[in-house]
């Protein structure tokens, strides 16, 4: 009996010695592309894309809708006009798949600024994105990185991912506005319809 | 019956006295790998292996260190130089990663302590640190360095954009038995690997890379 007592605590002090609190984080990405949180069964074909399409969406943060608002920051003393046209251009390739509105009043649900940092290869950047519980976006903002050369196909790209659309790497994909790299062959989205895709929670959408 | 409880606390206390003494040592590790928010970042370019090579000012087999805090949008790290192929001669290097604890990039975990891999690296300007260096496209340029049993090393590219460009009669991926078993010990190195959804599909003898960058110098 008295044998049966000791296991337990030799356990919890195997426990303490060798569970380690390395664990800051457990957010699984297994399975992103595969599932979907749209369970109604009308959309059990759904599919959400993947290199070998060219195209992927992401489930768990895009918009709900075709509208997308956004605004400059303000705060930003380096967001001169070069800087806001790229964003009003690259807003403005999307016409008649989805309406991106610049709120002079400041509020958009998403903030267009600009950084600056050499040592990175990254030109600019989607980021400080926020989603309701199903995924869809409540604010974000667009980063341009001021030691590269920003355009309007760059931020054009970087409105890809506020509609929900992942970066893609691989070369055959080079021709698609949500290559991953300004090396990209195209400046602006094709616009044929995606097959099966009509009934997606934005809208049609579209190979890019 | 007293025999087994003498013997248990005896190797409690052994093992409390190891814990504590690596704690000591322990490396400096950051505190979150992957923030709860994503960064999506843009690149300026794609590079093939010998691009990545060719307009590299440093290209080596590092071993990660201590974590030695965020910038703005990059993190810092000790790295250790195991192997160097290209670049001036050093042992230890400031290796900036981007993403910092409060916003990772989609995909690319922070690294931590024993993490080894084949970068390459253009020198950093305007830091605090000397000997900086930042990997030139992040994790499109990034090559784990795995061992197998007997000891072998291997370069793994489990983004498998790199791996694209790299001639396909050198990639050893199809051996199914290899590649669980490297990445059973990428997961065992380090845990978070288990969380990702990184495949092993270009996986290269050590030995093969080093003559293709052998063939790059000359
Ligand atoms: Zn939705
Ligand atoms: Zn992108």
């Amino acid at each position: 009996m008295k044998r049966i007592k000791i296991i337990p605590v030799f356990s919890i002090i195997l426990l303490f010695v060798f569970v380690s609190p390395v664990y800051a984080h457990t957010t699984s990405q297994i399975g992103v592309l595969e599932q979907t949180y749209h369970t109604n069964p009308n959309y059990q074909d759904y599919y959400v894309g993947g290199e070998e399409v060219g195209w992927s969406i992401d489930e768990t943060l895009h918009t709900n809708g075709t509208s997308i608002t956004y605004s400059f920051a303000i705060t930003d003393p380096y967001l001169e006009t070069a800087y806001k046209v790229y964003a009003i251009e690259g807003a403005s390739k999307w016409n008649g798949i989805v309406n991106i509105t610049n709120k002079l009043d400041g509020t958009g649900k998403g903030i267009i600024k600009t950084y600056n940092e050499e040592n990175s290869g990254t030109v600019d950047r989607f980021r400080g994105a926020y989603t309701d519980a199903n995924g869809h976006l409540t604010s974000w903002i667009i980063e341009m990185n001021r030691s590269y050369n920003v355009t309007s196909t760059t931020l054009a790209h970087e409105f890809g991912h506020v509609i929900g659309l992942n970066d893609l790497y691989a070369s055959k994909n080079t021709n698609k506005l949500m290559y991953g790299y300004s090396s990209r062959s195209v400046s602006s989205p094709p616009y044929y319809r995606l097959k099966g895709l009509t009934q997606y929670c934005v809208g049609p959408y579209f190979a890019l | 019956m007293k025999k087994y409880i003498y013997t248990n606390i005896v190797i409690a206390i052994l093992m409390l006295l190891v814990g504590c003494s690596n704690e000591n040592i322990k490396a400096k590790l950051p505190p979150v790998r992957i923030s709860d928010i994503q960064i999506n970042a843009s690149f300026e370019r794609s590079y093939t292996f010998a691009e990545a090579y060719e307009e590299s000012d440093m290209v080596a087999h590092i071993r990660i260190g201590d974590w030695l805090g965020d910038g703005e949008y990059i993190t810092y790290f000790e790295a250790e130089i195991i192997e160097q192929y290209k670049g001036e001669v050093i042992n230890e290097i400031v290796l900036l990663q981007d993403g910092t604890t409060s916003e990772t990039l989609k995909g690319y975990p922070l690294f931590t302590n024993e993490n080894e891999m084949l970068v390459f690296l253009k020198h950093a300007v305007n830091t605090e640190y000397e000997d900086a260096y930042w990997i030139i496209g992040a994790y499109t340029t990034l090559l784990d360095v795995e061992i197998d049993k007997n000891g072998n090393q291997y370069y793994i590219d489990r983004y498998g954009i790199l791996g694209e460009t790299i001639s396909t009669s050198l990639n050893i991926a199809n051996n199914e038995e290899l590649k669980k078993e490297l990445y059973r010990n990428a997961i065992k190195r380090d845990s978070i690997v288990a969380e990702m959804e990184y495949e092993y599909n270009y996986i290269y003898n050590k030995t093969s890379l080093d003559e293709l960058m052998e063939g790059f110098k000359e």
